[in-house]
């Protein structure tokens, strides 16, 4: 029986194994075509192609880039972006989304009702723009910030969460004498720090690819997001053809982008997550719950 | 007396600590939606609203009339419908992951899998287009040379496997991204339940049908009832990017026509109106969804 | 209580991060801007005016930079000579443009210059009280405007007004003949190819196919051994490959069109000649049927249908023989160049017309580069200043050509541009970036080929023919022994007498109403998503039965009213352009 049992184990766990690695490879091959891409040199590349191995290694994309007008401004508004923005996120929509987890709350299915609508509800350029002028959001820092602090989607993760957290928690506390600011703070959110930490990364990972609210609304040079300067680099051939009065004599002029440098920019986008999310993974190990319950 | 003053007490401190939240959400989400107004009126950019010429329901007589709306809408839903039947394949990967006992190789496979989500639709044509154009493809290329078809295929072109080839498309990019919900998940699952599991003899499959899965089975749900919701919006850079004159008129989703008619007829309260029909639709898809989940699992998300 | 403590710490931290961030805002500005300290030396007494910021919205343009105050060297001849540092919005676009029209939100100066569309703004511009009228600023600060646009101002004030007569909007781009040194659309094919075939006459789309065929069997493979093709058109731009191949095919069949889906117009006559896809002759039957045609002879690259881009990377790789236009084949031009193979590369052949589409030309300047104040001009006084330089004969030649003394020297009463310049344009891609010659090219009062009086020359330096004949290499120059001309484009030159369409007519033509507009948006869509069923059709039979299924529609939406206002239209623009050019 335990032979049976092990050997059942065994096969398993190599069966998962090959099935997973088979998948990373569908998924990094593409990523690792576009790292090697990046490395070539570029008019190469075009004509001949690649597989394995880069050709004709070089950093000249990369220098491209980093010798863009004002990118290191806009790696540091990105960056700073991505982590502000994903500190207040986090904190307005775990605030917001505690309180939905209360069935003692009043308003509690008017206002959630209120939240889930929202998800699908988008109101166009126009009015869009005009809001966040009439909010004094032109041209402001603030713009980055403030709109993405409560998002739909991440409130309704964070509560569902927060229900599978048993109740007796709750009541255990509020004969300890807490109150609500005081438990969500001091216990809800230690507990939730798993769907927290997922959270942090579409969050961290949106501001940093953010760029429309600073297309639309902010022109001062201080203010400018990483992704949209790389998408100005990039977009001159895109926005040609989308003209329907394409005039000959404006196309011969324009330079036009190669794909190695595209390829270049998608590695920019990744490094968030690259970077990032290997350290929030640790919240994703089962074993965070049991200390809980025990205490 | 006592106990309703605590009542209202509390009432008002969750109040309290739900209100910044509140003001956000209604600030940048709802008072925009004054500008639905466009819709109703002969709205030309450059005029203020209140003088242009009211015309009612006019254009959103104009949707619903359009002649393409009949395509336009099966796309939408087929690919949609697609859509939905890949969702629970995000937590059985998840499942399936978290049962491997090598802690490093879990971590590896979550991060590598995220990979694809962040190539962009432009990137990812790209790439397709390496792997699956007619001259060259390297797809194409491996057939051919190990002789299992004669001709090249050119599946970028073809519009009649262009709903699989999207879908399937769509699942590789947001298949390990999606999984990270699942992830964190499934650390809510009680661990000790598991273990009393197994030391009563409950097998894997046992475990993992009878605890696992009604752990994450909250999560899903609520999922994919805003999934349900957002049938009508695909999403317009995948469908656009990929579009071309061949499985065009296959992939054109209810987002990439919506900018064609903005584009080439250039009616910005046509446009609105298209908004505004696809929104409430939308809505009303979640709440018939949350009704029928109600009667069918007895829970419901709203 | 330490935790709590630590991340107030984190959050602290950040929050100085910010601040000194946006505080050390301008290093990367500063830094660039001291560098530029070549100012004219003529003009710096005039530097004396009090300096200011203008924000200008405007046309695209062909380089990137960032938004903001613009510190190149043009940008430094500007504020030298007129005291103002521009700042300018490096990519303007339509939604902007309208979010800006919505809002009322316009920078100090404006220019109508989004697609198509340019004309339909003129109206809530002047009704919404959005732009001020010019007529008192021009007589105080616009004296080179009166002295070099007095044609412009007329037109202006009589087609551009709104119906109001007062001058809003100073038209750009002003100029009679532009001149290039090579044209692109035309049949581009192999140079060295079609030498070997003999350089065999091209009258009809069939020669042309035949050509192509004749080489693509001679050569079926390129330096890689990869396969090479006949054509690898690009279908991603709506109906323009199939307008642009007609205007090709009408022009070796002799007659000069400027094509249009819904009816054609002869550059000669001005006037509309045929219904578009509903006749049989139009350049859009013509070119529909030429792709159709050549996939029959299997002559295009399966892939075609993809995109732009990826169309883009066959012609790179050599591998397609021929194109509808010619700056695709930059890359291997440029390579053959670069490996010797000096009468290699791709190059457009003449057509035997004496009337061909070369250029849309405004003898009263672009309403699609219609300069305007608006209301929210602090500073009227200087901006008319500005636009005095813009459309001054200094100020656009400066705009196109350099800083003089610099750029280009006075040689015996003539300008010359110097060698190094005129080298780096040719072989730097960041030139415009650099030196800011031409980075503005869409905001000049004069446009390239306009005639500055005192030299007699353009204003454009670059496009003269010495200029273009400093500019030959081992292939055009094989190309100009062949046809016995001093640049490429010198063929057409001398072969044609009608070719500038004139821009505008645009203005004198009635507004298109509002169900007109419909009509023809929804024609275009619905064209735009039949169309392939042409190209991919399996015989005639089919192709005509397609055809017949596609007119039929397009005359139920009502495209048959399009066209009978068109003509109309036509004739009574002609007409007023005629009692404006009488007077």
């Amino acid at each position: 029986m335990k032979k049976k049992y092990k050997l059942k184990e065994i096969t398993f766990q190599t069966f998962g194994c090959i099935f997973f690695i088979a998948f990373c490879i569908l998924c990094i091959y593409p990523f690792y075509y576009i790292f090697i891409y990046s490395l070539s040199t570029p008019k190469e590349v075009q004509i001949h192609g690649i597989t394995l191995l880069p050709l004709g290694f070089t950093l000249e994309n990369y220098i491209t880039i980093f010798q863009l007008e004002g990118i290191l401004q806009s790696v540091m508004i990105s960056a700073s972006r991505a982590i502000l923005g994903t500190i207040v996120t986090i904190v307005c929509s775990s605030m917001i989304a505690y309180v939905f987890t209360r069935q003692e709350f009043f308003a509690r299915k008017f206002f959630y009702r209120l939240l889930v609508s929202a998800l699908y509800v988008s109101a166009g350029v126009i009015p869009y723009y005009i809001t966040m002028r009439a909010y004094g959001l032109k041209n402001n820092y603030l713009l980055y910030i403030l709109p993405s602090a409560v998002i739909p989607y991440y409130v309704i993760l964070i509560k569902t969460y927060m229900e599978s957290i048993s109740e007796t928690l709750h009541e255990a506390a509020f004969i300890d004498g807490a109150n609500y600011p005081t438990i969500l703070f001091r216990i809800m959110l230690p507990l939730s720090k798993p769907i927290l930490a997922a959270i942090g990364v579409f969050s961290a990972v949106n501001q940093w690819n953010s760029w429309y609210d600073n297309f639309l609304l902010v022109t001062n040079g201080k203010y400018q997001t990483l992704q949209l300067i790389l998408l100005n680099f990039l977009n001159q051939a895109d926005s040609i053809s989308r003209q329907s009065n394409i005039d000959i004599n404006q196309m011969k002029n324009f330079v036009l982008t190669p794909t190695s440098i595209r390829m270049t920019i998608t590695m920019i986008a990744v490094i968030p997550v690259v970077c990032v999310y290997p350290f929030l993974q640790k919240y994703f190990v089962r074993g965070i719950m049991i200390g809980a319950i025990k205490g | 007396m006592r106990l309703e003053n605590r009542k209202v007490k509390n009432n008002l401190t969750l109040m309290l600590i739900a209100l910044p939240g509140l003001i956000l959400l209604i600030a940048f989400y709802y008072v925009p939606l004054l500008g639905w107004v466009y819709a109703f009126f002969d709205y030309k950019p450059g005029y203020n609203v209140w003088d242009c010429t009211f015309v009612g329901f006019k254009y959103f007589k104009a949707v619903i009339e359009s002649d393409d709306l009949v395509r336009v809408m099966r796309n939408t839903f087929a690919i949609s419908f697609l859509s939905l039947l890949t969702t629970p394949i995000p937590p059985l990967f998840a499942i399936f992951l978290s049962e491997i006992k090598n802690k490093k190789f879990q971590k590896f496979v979550q991060t590598a899998t995220t990979l694809p989500n962040f190539i962009s639709w432009i990137i990812i044509f790209s790439i397709a287009f390496l792997m699956f154009s007619v001259d060259g493809g390297m797809v194409n290329e491996f057939l051919l040379k190990w002789k299992l078809i004669d001709e090249p295929t050119n599946l970028l072109a073809n519009s009649d496997a262009a709903w699989i080839f999207q879908t399937l498309l769509g699942l590789w990019k947001s298949l390990g991204f999606s999984a990270i919900i699942y992830f964190a998940a499934i650390t809510s699952v009680d661990q000790e339940l598991l273990d009393a599991a197994s030391v009563d003899g409950a097998g894997r499959i046992a475990r993992i049908r009878y605890i696992t899965i009604p752990g994450l089975l909250p999560t899903y749900f609520t999922l994919l009832l805003i999934s349900i919701g957002n049938i009508l919006s695909n999403g317009f850079e995948q469908y656009y990017i990929f579009s071309n004159s061949i499985v065009g008129k296959e992939i054109e989703v209810l987002d990439v026509y919506i900018y064609n008619v903005g584009f080439y007829l250039n009616n910005y309260s046509l446009s609105t109106a298209f908004g505004i029909l696809k929104i409430l639709l939308s809505i009303a898809l979640l709440f018939v969804a949350n009704t029928l989940s109600k009667k069918l699992r007895g829970t419901a998300i709203l | 209580m330490k935790r709590f403590k630590k991340k107030v710490l984190a959050l602290l931290l950040l929050v100085s991060l910010l601040m000194s961030m946006v505080g050390c805002s301008n290093t990367t500005n500063m830094e660039e801007g001291q560098t530029n300290e070549n100012v004219s030396t003529t003009e710096a007494a005039e530097a004396s005016k009090k300096p200011i910021t203008l924000s200008i919205f405007g046309a695209p343009f062909a380089t990137n930079f960032t938004s903001g105050k613009q510190d190149d060297p043009i940008a430094k001849a500007i504020e030298a000579a007129t005291g103002i540092t521009i700042d300018i919005d490096a990519q303007p676009d339509q939604t902007k443009w309208q979010t800006m029209l919505a809002t009322g939100d316009l920078p100090d100066i404006i220019m109508i210059a989004q697609g198509s569309s340019a004309i339909d703004d003129v109206k809530p511009l002047i009704e919404g009280g959005l732009i001020i009228p010019l007529d008192d600023l021009l007589e105080q600060y616009g004296s080179d405007i009166k002295q070099s646009s007095s044609k412009m101002l007329e037109y202006s004030k009589k087609y551009v007004s709104n119906q109001t007569d007062e001058l809003y909007f100073l038209l750009g781009f002003q100029e009679e003949s532009p001149k290039q040194f090579i044209w692109e659309v035309a049949p581009n094919v192999r140079w060295d190819y079609y030498a070997e075939l003999g350089y065999p006459e091209i009258n009809s789309a069939e020669d042309w196919l035949n050509v192509v065929e004749e080489m693509v069997n001679a050569h079926p493979t390129n330096e890689d051994g990869k396969k090479v093709y006949g054509f690898s058109p690009w279908f991603d731009w709506g109906l323009w490959s199939f307008n642009v191949a007609g205007d090709i095919i009408h022009g070796l069949e002799g007659k000069g069109i400027n094509a249009g889906f819904l009816g054609d117009t002869d550059m000669v006559t001005e006037k509309p000649i045929n219904q578009g896809i509903l006749s049989d002759d139009s350049s859009i039957i013509k070119g529909i049927r030429f792709f159709y045609q050549a996939n029959r002879r299997n002559l295009i690259d399966p892939d075609a249908f993809q995109k732009y881009d990826n169309a883009l990377e066959k012609y790179a790789a050599n591998r397609v023989m021929s194109c509808i236009v010619n700056w695709v084949y930059q890359t291997p031009n440029a390579l053959f160049q670069a490996e010797g193979k000096t009468t290699s590369g791709y190059l457009p052949l003449p057509v035997n017309s004496s009337a061909y589409y070369m250029d849309s030309v405004g003898q009263f300047g672009q309403i699609s580069r219609g300069y305007a104040i608006s209301t929210n001009c602090e500073e009227p006084e200087r901006a008319m200043e500005l636009l005095n330089y813009i459309f001054s004969y200094e100020g656009s030649r400066t705009l196109l050509s350099g800083i003089a003394g610099q750029d280009y020297q006075e040689i015996d009463g003539k300008l010359v541009l110097n060698q190094d310049i005129i080298a780096a344009q040719q072989s730097d891609s960041n030139f415009s970036l650099k030196t800011g010659i031409q980075k503005y090219y869409n905001y000049v009062g004069l446009g390239s080929s306009a005639i500055d009086p005192k030299y007699n020359q353009p204003v454009n330096l670059f496009m003269t023919p010495e200029a273009f004949q400093t500019q030959l290499n081992g292939l055009t120059e094989d190309y100009c022994n062949h046809y016995d001309v001093s640049y490429p484009a010198e063929v057409m030159y001398d072969r044609l007498t009608t070719m500038y369409q004139d821009a505008s007519l645009g203005g004198f033509a009635p507004a298109t109403p509002d169900d007109l507009k419909e009509i023809e948006g929804n024609a275009e869509l619905y064209l735009n998503n039949e169309v392939m069923r042409l190209v991919l059709a399996q015989d005639d039979a089919e192709f005509d039965a397609v055809l017949e299924e596609i007119r039929a529609h397009l005359i139920k939406l009502g495209v048959e009213k399009v066209i009978a206002f068109k003509t109309q239209a036509a004739d009574e623009a002609l007409a007023k352009r005629a009692e404006l050019i009488g007077e």
